[in-house]
């Protein structure tokens, strides 16, 4: 498998109105954990090298908008762990960005763990230090200025 | 106009109200009523508030039935963005997100009512979350306060969380569970402390 270059960026794309993205009462704009949520707890995401338009590829529509990051910022975050109900650690996970290219979608890939989660309190963290490390490339419609 | 729902028809209900409903929570205790807002309310409110051809149906359905459900007061705390989420559709995220369930609404609905209970018991005052929905389709709630995030997915029966106050997932970071709404609050004044 082609390895993705820690200096790659990629594209996730948010919705308006859906509180992806939000003004905070201070008027900045804050980043929703459940931008990166993904039923099979591998977040989508684009490839900017392979999106012909940069993040207009991501975007879609004209309301939506575009989440950025680096993929050695997400290499960064290494490895969420799983703890029980005391507090113990009893899984890590390793984070990694891999391509999983569509036919509709060539830029596509996916951050994945290894192992796969076997709870939900890991990838709940691991979306929380997604939001955290994500830039708002393109707001949204409702949170525009 | 209010009213309440348990598992009478859609169709039967819009007709009982003269159309007065813009949507049913059908098998709950709950509505959405034309102004917006979601509401959870008793046999005895719904009897006050509803015309009398819906005042029927209940009595004649639920006679020997004691609901459970509290009222919710309209201006609640994140009411409208609770009935809107009724509203979203497969792929609400523009990837694979489930709708959110009405099921996971009224379960919001009855936490945030319970929520806001407990605060004005306590003098706290509330700040009102930014609601959005799991891939799975549960009510999640967030709030910021500085460098402190607080992440709330509301289940039927418990309230996951996870505490933020920094990006390492290792030390920064804690999840748990919490089943009582006194509970809840004191998550959320942690965002508040030192």
């Amino acid at each position: 498998m082609v390895e993705i270059p820690d200096s790659e960026r990629l594209y996730r794309r948010v919705l308006s109105g859906r509180g992806q993205v939000m003004r905070d009462s201070g008027g900045r704009l804050r980043i929703s954990s459940m931008a990166f949520e993904d039923r099979g707890r591998k977040p989508s995401v684009d490839r900017e090298s392979l999106c012909a338009g940069g993040a207009e590829w991501t975007r879609q529509d004209p309301a939506n908008g575009v989440l950025a990051f680096h993929t050695g910022e997400v290499r960064a975050i290494d490895t969420v762990v799983q703890r029980d109900a005391r507090g113990r650690e009893v899984a890590q996970h390793h984070i990694e960005v891999e391509p999983a290219p569509l036919d509709e979608n060539p830029a596509h890939c996916q951050i994945v763990p290894s192992p796969e989660y076997q709870g939900e309190g890991a990838f709940r963290k691991l979306r929380e230090a997604l939001a955290l490390l994500a830039v708002v490339q393109i707001a949204p419609r409702d949170v525009r200025d | 106009m209010v009213a309440m729902i348990y598992d009478a028809p859609a169709a039967t209900l819009a007709s009982a109200t003269r159309g007065r409903l813009d949507r049913v929570v059908s098998g709950a205790d709950a509505l959405v009523s034309s102004a917006g807002t979601l509401h959870l309310l008793d046999l005895d409110s719904a009897m006050t508030l509803a015309s009398s051809a819906l005042a029927k149906l209940f009595a004649e359905r639920f006679a020997a039935r004691q609901p459970t459900a509290k009222p919710v007061a309209p201006e609640a705390v994140a009411s409208k963005r609770l009935a809107e989420l009724l509203t979203w559709p497969e792929g609400w995220n523009g990837y694979d997100a489930k709708a959110p369930t009405p099921e996971a609404v009224i379960a919001a609905a009855r936490l945030f009512g319970s929520l806001e209970a407990a605060a004005r018991e306590d003098g706290v005052e509330l700040p009102e979350p930014s609601i959005t929905a799991s891939a799975s389709g549960e009510v999640v709630a967030e709030w910021w306060g500085g460098d402190k995030k607080l992440t709330l997915y509301v289940l039927p029966d418990r309230v996951d969380y996870v505490k933020v106050w920094g990006p390492d997932v290792r030390t920064q970071m804690l999840d748990g569970t919490v089943t009582r709404p006194r509970q809840v609050l004191g998550l959320v004044t942690w965002l508040r402390d030192g």
